[in-house]
Order: structure tokens, then C-alpha cells, then sequence
């Protein structure tokens, strides 16, 4: 009786934390991408990804009501800030050092930051009332349908990302680019023009997982730094390699960040999640960090 | 240099009669002393950052222990600040050590060292938040004195002022007598080149855990002396703001000088209280947006910060000479 | 006791062996040469020698201490110093800082430390350069600088690599006779890795060959160069395997 319900909830956190690493996986793509092929260290990540969430608010109580919708603006006009990033600043970053890249990054960190505490204030913003606010139900588990597509949502872009990595010519010329980016300037690659796509490509996966990691939590200013180290981390774990790698580092992260919440408190979440990083930094090789 | 020390002693001199010249205003004092407090963390983090090269965003975590742990003291156990102020520092040192050995043993560097430190202020916010025996979520105030030097508690924010002169002017003396010692020279040894450093005989986990501890110490007492002077204490106190800005005005600074990031830091402090009070209440935040353009600025067009500018200045002003490793 | 004692050393990267049961020694007082193709495992055993890898099997004697899991720095401590074959400065340091690095080994003194640094300096000739900061200097000058630094560290043990690569050859004659006079008055050990063969064979006492991770010829100069074992591992064999 006691025993099964006790079982239940696990088996129910459990499942939550699936769907949550669903999601966390593509919000850490677009560093590891960015990461990967451009070699750029974007310390404000997590800043991005809470502005996308801050868009998903106003979106959907403005515009399109239902923040299922919010993709559709999100994810472009993403895409866009990723364009207007590179040529502002990432652009210069790419051949700096990345003591230089972390400092100037940190201050686009510093900027979103206040920006969303000027703008929206300290308290959480959740978005309204959606359409799929209904559960199913699977034996025993609830399962959230919102929450469930959003997971659904997530993968399917991860598989679309996979399968242009895989097959298209800009995909191959990035994963080459993560490999050797002389080898492919010197075989005629617009370099420039590589990373410039890399980052809006980066930033249109965070646009769209800011709306999705919307059906699972709130948002505040102080997001941000939840999001840039747990994105971190999730690239930490998975090494700079594959889709899949990312997919399950990511899944571990978010059933660890689930198990925290349920049964411990959701305030020590972030200790469990932040030491679990520490951890993997000190017990990995170190061959996964080195820099290329 | 003559002219070095007659410059030293004007500006000690200065320092000494300022809260006098400002006419023993209680707001304006506790603002000065603020500053300086951060202007200490910034010349400690040199140790580390500037001469050691380690992106080290962990001065919030250290800072915040401080706080806790001499405001705890005072609070629940009635031990002076000044011992306080020891404990905490020990206490930093204590964390520091555990988590900087293993990340200086497993080779972390750059985003990952930078991201790990940051991790630290996080965690620690978070477990002092749920400690409701020593913090919780609740401020924990310490008992007023009007002027108790012994409890090292006092209303009168003069007081701290010179407490925290002292600890800016000994930590200055510190890093001045560092950057030409052993410790100084083979820190900047691993910060430009760590293996042709280890080739050398520089033993590199063991002086970056020195420069390490040593930082770590000096922040926390800067938490202790700031806790005991606004008189409570909270979790808040470990807040990424305090590390980024510590790095910020370093960099700002120049990293390779003396009194670049001093300087540097007591002018942009200033700017940013001014901010603070004539905008902040209207625009919450923007005070802090200045450092993010500052940083973006200087990193994307004057990498050197204004380090080497300062020392072109006191080149003119017939102070020290041009290498700025000479001062 | 010799200098330095290689004793059935096996370096593996997954697949690639690229040091098999090597055996060599090092007499003190020699000065030895270590030549092979490239790739044939010269560099890796350095770096063994100078405890930035640790073998696989096998282990290392320098002046009869076993240094096999010592870290680089324990080993530099024994007066043991490196020389890299891309070199290694320091950047935003001067070059009298850079030395002073290495004569700061041992001891806390700044004094001695700067007297070892300005020694160092004078002897390679670049005393003149010690104001400046390593970032000005080009490739020549930086290479003499870290030779200065190994220097200041007062080594009974230097391991050179490719110290001559690149240099004209009356820069090579030169670099020549400061080896030969650090060798003869100063009494350093010395074994350097090197491509130039005319300098190799010139100084050297004894020379060995390596190839794809195996010792493959010890000797004279003189021997070596007539080991047809030797010529074969540069030029080939003359009618395929």
C-alpha cells in the first residue's frame, strides 16, 4: 500500500525527469553546437534561453494566447538575435583567447540579466492557460499532455538537427569544422559565413526550448544562471560528440533534477544538480576538455 | 621611487581624514567603506586572477561565507567579530581548499574552472538557505552597539571605515610584495605557460592553491566586516554579482597591474552607486547593465583593460617607470 | 651511477605503440644524441623522461633516483631541464622574469635566484634582451631565452629537443660550441633529440637510434652512421620489404 505509493511517485518523478531531460537536451545543443563548431565558449547561454522564455510569456499573453503557438515567433526571431550576436560580438571572439571569450560573454550575461530584472521584476512569470493542460492517463502515472508534447516537440527537432548534421552539406561542413577548422578554410569553406549560420542555428534550438522548458517552470531573472551551468554541465558529461550523447546527458540531468525536487525539496535542487556538475568535471578524463 | 612614496602617503593621508572630509555623513561613509570592502576583494583576487591566471568567479561564495560565519558567531554564540572575522576567513579557506584541490588536481582550467567556481555560490546560497539552524531563509540580526570595539560592532559607520582601510591598505602591501617575490614570479609562470612552468620545477597545483586560499581568506573577511556593519545577515550574501564584478573591474583594470584594478575599481564602484541611487529606483537593475557594456567594450576593443593606460598616466606624473611590473 | 637509466620501457596510445622495450642509458658527464625518423618515438620518451607521461611498463632512473611516476615538476627539482620543441615562453613576462623562474628552483632567495638567472643569461648571450618582454622577441631569440631558463636552474641534466631546428649554419656552430663549453666546464649531462645531423653527429658522444619505438642502433657517431640498419630506417630499403 504505503510501498506502492511510495514506488508510484518514484517511478513518476522519474518519468517527469525523462521529459524535463527531453527538453534540457535541446537547450544544451545549441551550446554544444556552438561549442563544437565555432569554438566559441558562450558563458550567457543560459541568459539567452531565459530571454527565451520571457518571450514565450509576452507572446502568449499578448499575441497568440496559447504559448503552444509561441515557436512560431520565438524561434525566428531568435534566430535573428543569434545573427546579431555573431556580427556584434561573436564574430570578433572567435580567434580571441577564451579567457576573452568567457569575460565578454559574461558581460552579455550581465546585460540580458538586468535587462529581464528591469523589465520584468524579480517575481516568476509563468505563461497562461493552455489548451493542452490536460493529463493522461499511463496505469498508475499522470502524465502532464503539455509536458508531453513539449518532450515530443524536442526530440523531433534533435532528430531533424541529426539528420542535417548528417546528410546536409552545411551540417557535414560544421561537423568538419568541429573537427579541423583550418583544414576546411583551406578547402574553400566561407568560415565566416559557417559560424555566422552556427550561431543562429544555435540560437533558434534556444528560442524554441525556451518554450518548451516554459510548460515545466516558471521563469525569473536569476533563470539564467540555472540554465547556462545546467547546460554546461550537460555538455560536460556528454563530451563534444554526438547528438545522442547530448540527448542521454541530458535525460541523466533532468531525472536527477526531478528526483531532487520530488523527494528531497525543490530548493535543493540546484545543490544536487551544481555538485553532480562538479563531480563529472573531476572524475571525467581529461581528454574531453581539452581544448581541440 | 621618491616620488612613489611621497604619492603613497598623500593618498594614505587622504584616505585616513576622508569620512572628516565628508563631514562624518553616516550614508556617505557606510557607501565609501562598501566600496572599499569590494575594492579589497578585487586587489585579493589579483592573487589568483591576475597573477595566477584562473578565471576564478567563486568571490560571491567566499564573501557570503564570511558573512555567515562571523555574523553567526556574533549572533548565536556572542564571539567577537574580530575573531569572527578569523573564522570566517578560515572557514573560506576550508571550502576553498576542497574544492580547488581536486579541480587544480584534475587540470581544470579556463570555462571549466570559471564555471566550477560559479557552481560554488549556487550551492552554497542554496545550502545556508535551507540551514535554518544557522541562516534559513530569514535574516539573522546582530545586536546593536552603539560602540563595542571589543565585539567589533558599532553604529557608527566611521568604524568600519578604518577597518576596512586597514584590510584594503594590507592587502594592497600583500600583492605589491607578492608580484616581485617567488610566489608572484611563478604564479605569472603558470599563468602564461603552465607546462614550461611544471618543466621548471614550479610545483602548479600547490601555488595556485596558495594564491587560492589566501584570496579566499581576504573576501571572507571583507563578508565579516560588511555583515557586522549593516548588522544581519542572509543567504543572499552569496551573490554571483559580487564574483562577476570582482572579475569585471579586474579586468577593467588591467591584469597585469597593480594599481589598474584598484583604481579602476574604486572610480566604477562609485559610478555604479551614483547609478544606483539617481536611476535605480526607476530602472532596477541598470546600474549593473554599465558593467555589462564595460566588459563587452573593453574585451571586444581594449583587451589590456586600463592597466597599461594608468601606468602611461603615472609615467607623466613622474611616478614609477613604464613597465608596469616595476611598480 | 649513470646519468640516466632506461629500462624496458612500453608507451601505448590505444593502438599505436609508440615505444617498445626500449632500453638505454645515459653516462654522466656524456653527451648523447637521439635521432630516428619521424614519428619513430623520440618526443614520447622525453616526455617520460621528464614525467609528463607515464610509461606503461618499464621504468626510469636519473641519477640513480627511480623517477618513473614522478610528476614534472619533482623531476626538474632533481636539476633536470627541458628544453621544448615548440617552444614554450612566457608571454607577458621579461625575459630576466622568464629566466629567474628557473633560478628561483630550490631556494626562495631572490638574490641567488637573479645572480643564477643573469649567469644563465650571459652565457647564452642574450643578456641583452633581459629588459624585454617575451611577446617582442621572434622564434631565435625566444628559443636562446628558453635555453637561458633551463639554464638558470642549474641542471646536471639537460634534454634538448630539436634545439637547432631552423637555425642558419653559423647558428648552428655557434649553439655547437656553447653546448660543447656547457658540456665541458659546467659538466652537464646532456642528450638532445635533433634532425640536423650535422650537429648531432658533430657534438655527440654516443648516439641512438630509434625507429617505430624500438632501439634499432647504439654507438659511436661514427658506427651509426655506417649501421646500414640506420640508413634503411631513413632511406628505406633498396628493393621494397
Amino acid at each position: 500500500m504505503v510501498a506502492t505509493e511510495v514506488f508510484t511517485s518514484f517511478i513518476q518523478y522519474v518519468v517527469l525527469g525523462l521529459m524535463l531531460g527531453g527538453v534540457y537536451a535541446l537547450a544544451a545543443m545549441g551550446l554544444a553546437l556552438l561549442f563544437g563548431v565555432a569554438n566559441l565558449i558562450n558563458f550567457a547561454h543560459g541568459e539567452y534561453i531565459m530571454l527565451a522564455m520571457y518571450m514565450t510569456y509576452v507572446v502568449s499573453l499578448g499575441l497568440l494566447q496559447d504559448p503552444v503557438l509561441s515557436p512560431i515567433v520565438t524561434v525566428p526571431v531568435f534566430f535573428i538575435i543569434g545573427v546579431l550576436t555573431y556580427l556584434g560580438v561573436f564574430k570578433r571572439l572567435v580567434t580571441a583567447p577564451p579567457l576573452s571569450q568567457i569575460a565578454a560573454t559574461v558581460g552579455i550575461l550581465v546585460l540580458l540579466r538586468n535587462l529581464a530584472l528591469t523589465i520584468w521584476a524579480a517575481e516568476p512569470k509563468a505563461p497562461p492557460y493552455t489548451v493542452f493542460a490536460t493529463s493522461v492517463s499511463l496505469g498508475p502515472l499522470t502524465i502532464p499532455l503539455d509536458k508531453l508534447l513539449a518532450t515530443v516537440v524536442s526530440i523531433a527537432a534533435l532528430l531533424v538537427l541529426y539528420f542535417f548534421l548528417e546528410r546536409s552539406r552545411l551540417g557535414v561542413a560544421m561537423r568538419a569544422a568541429a573537427d579541423d577548422v583550418e583544414a576546411i578554410s583551406l578547402m574553400g569553406v566561407d568560415t565566416g559565413r559557417l559560424f555566422l549560420t552556427t550561431t543562429g542555428i544555435s540560437m533558434a534550438m534556444v528560442g524554441l526550448s525556451g518554450s518548451l522548458i516554459m510548460t515545466f517552470q516558471a521563469v525569473t531573472p536569476t533563470s539564467g544562471l540555472l540554465f547556462g551551468l545546467l547546460t554546461w554541465a550537460i555538455v560536460a558529461l556528454a563530451g563534444l560528440g554526438t547528438v545522442r550523447g547530448i540527448l542521454v546527458s541530458a535525460i541523466i540531468f533532468g531525472v536527477v533534477d526531478s528526483l531532487a525536487s520530488g523527494l528531497w525539496d525543490p530548493r535543493g535542487r540546484e545543490i544536487v544538480l551544481y555538485g553532480l556538475f562538479i563531480l563529472i568535471l573531476w572524475v571525467r578524463p581529461k581528454g574531453l576538455f581539452g581544448r581541440r | 621611487m621618491e616620488k612613489n612614496r611621497i604619492f603613497t602617503a598623500i593618498a594614505g593621508a587622504a584616505a585616513a581624514v576622508f569620512p572628516l572630509i565628508l563631514g562624518l555623513n553616516e550614508y556617505y561613509v557606510f557607501l565609501v567603506t562598501l566600496i572599499m570592502l569590494y575594492t579589497t576583494i578585487v586587489v585579493a583576487w589579483q592573487l589568483i586572477g591576475g597573477l595566477g591566471g584562473q578565471l576564478d568567479l567563486g568571490a560571491g561564495a567566499y564573501h557570503g561565507l564570511g558573512a555567515i560565519v562571523t555574523g553567526y558567531l556574533m549572533v548565536y554564540h556572542g564571539i567577537s567579530g574580530w575573531v569572527g572575522l578569523f573564522a570566517g576567513g578560515l572557514a573560506a579557506a576550508g571550502v576553498a581548499f576542497v574544492i580547488g584541490y581536486p579541480s587544480f588536481r584534475f587540470g581544470l582550467r579556463e570555462v571549466w574552472y570559471a564555471l566550477s567556481s560559479l557552481a560554488l555560490v549556487l550551492i552554497l546560497q542554496k545550502i545556508f538557505l535551507l540551514w535554518t539552524d544557522v541562516a534559513g531563509p530569514l535574516e539573522r540580526y546582530i545586536p546593536y552597539a552603539a560602540f563595542d570595539p571589543i565585539f567589533m560592532r558599532s553604529g557608527y559607520k566611521t568604524f568600519y571605515y578604518y577597518i576596512t582601510l586597514a584590510l584594503l591598505a594590507a592587502t594592497l602591501a600583500l600583492v605589491y610584495r607578492v608580484r616581485k617575490n617567488k610566489l608572484g614570479l611563478y604564479l605569472q609562470s603558470i599563468r602564461d605557460n603552465e607546462e614550461a612552468a611544471e618543466m621548471l620545477g614550479v610545483d602548479v597545483r600547490k601555488y595556485k592553491l596558495i594564491a587560492l586560499l589566501v584570496y579566499s581568506f581576504i573576501a571572507a573577511m571583507t563578508g565579516g566586516i560588511y555583515t557586522s556593519m549593516v548588522g544581519f545577515y542572509h543567504p543572499t550574501l552569496f551573490d554571483s554579482w559580487i564574483s562577476i564584478q570582482t572579475v569585471t573591474l579586474s579586468i577593467a583594470g588591467g591584469l597585469g597591474s597593480l594599481w589598474g584594478p584598484p583604481i579602476t575599481s574604486l572610480i566604477l564602484l562609485t559610478v555604479q552607486e551614483y547609478l544606483r541611487i539617481t536611476l535605480g529606483a526607476v530602472i532596477i537593475g541598470l546600474h549593473q547593465v554599465i558593467f555589462g557594456i564595460i566588459l563587452i567594450f573593453i574585451i571586444l576593443f581594449r583587451p589590456e583593460g586600463l592597466g597599461p593606460l594608468l601606468d602611461t598616466l603615472s609615467v607623466r606624473l613622474g611616478l614609477g617607470s613604464k613597465a608596469s611590473k616595476e611598480m | 651511477m649513470k646519468a640516466v637509466e632506461v629500462v624496458n620501457v612500453t608507451k601505448k596510445f590505444g593502438a599505436l605503440t609508440a615505444l617498445s622495450n626500449v632500453n638505454m642509458d645515459v653516462d654522466i658527464g656524456e653527451i648523447v644524441g637521439l635521432i630516428g625518423p619521424n614519428g619513430a618515438g623520440k618526443t614520447t620518451l622525453f616526455n617520460i623522461l621528464t614525467g609528463f607521461l607515464k610509461p606503461d611498463s618499464g621504468s626510469v632512473k636519473i641519477f640513480g633516483d627511480d623517477v618513473t611516476n614522478l610528476p614534472p615538476h619533482k623531476i626538474a627539482q632533481k636539476k633536470v631541464a627541458r628544453s621544448f620543441q615548440i617552444i614554450k615562453p612566457f608571454p607577458s613576462m621579461t625575459v630576466l622574469e622568464a629566466v629567474m623562474v628557473g633560478g628561483y628552483l630550490n631556494t626562495g632567495d631572490e638574490k641567488t635566484a637573479r645572480e643564477r638567472a643573469v649567469e644563465a643569461l650571459k652565457m647564452v648571450g642574450v643578456n641583452h634582451l633581459r629588459d624585454r618582454l617575451a611577446k617582442e622577441l621572434n622564434t631565435q631569440q625566444l628559443k636562446l631565452v628558453e635555453l637561458a631558463r633551463c639554464l638558470a636552474t642549474q641542471p646536471r641534466l639537460l634534454l634538448l629537443d630539436e634545439l637547432v631546428a631552423g637555425l642558419t649554419p653559423a647558428e648552428v656552430d655557434r649553439m655547437s660550441e656553447l653546448i660543447r663549453k656547457l658540456n665541458a666546464e659546467k659538466g652537464i649531462t646532456i642528450l638532445l633529440v635533433e634532425h640536423v645531423m650535422r650537429f648531432v653527429m658533430k657534438i655527440s658522444n654516443r648516439v641512438v637510434v630509434l625507429n617505430y619505438g624500438e632501439v634499432i642502433s647504439v654507438g659511436t657517431p661514427e658506427e651509426v652512421s655506417r649501421d646500414h640498419k640506420v640508413v634503411e630506417a631513413y632511406l628505406g630499403t633498396k628493393a621494397g620489404a
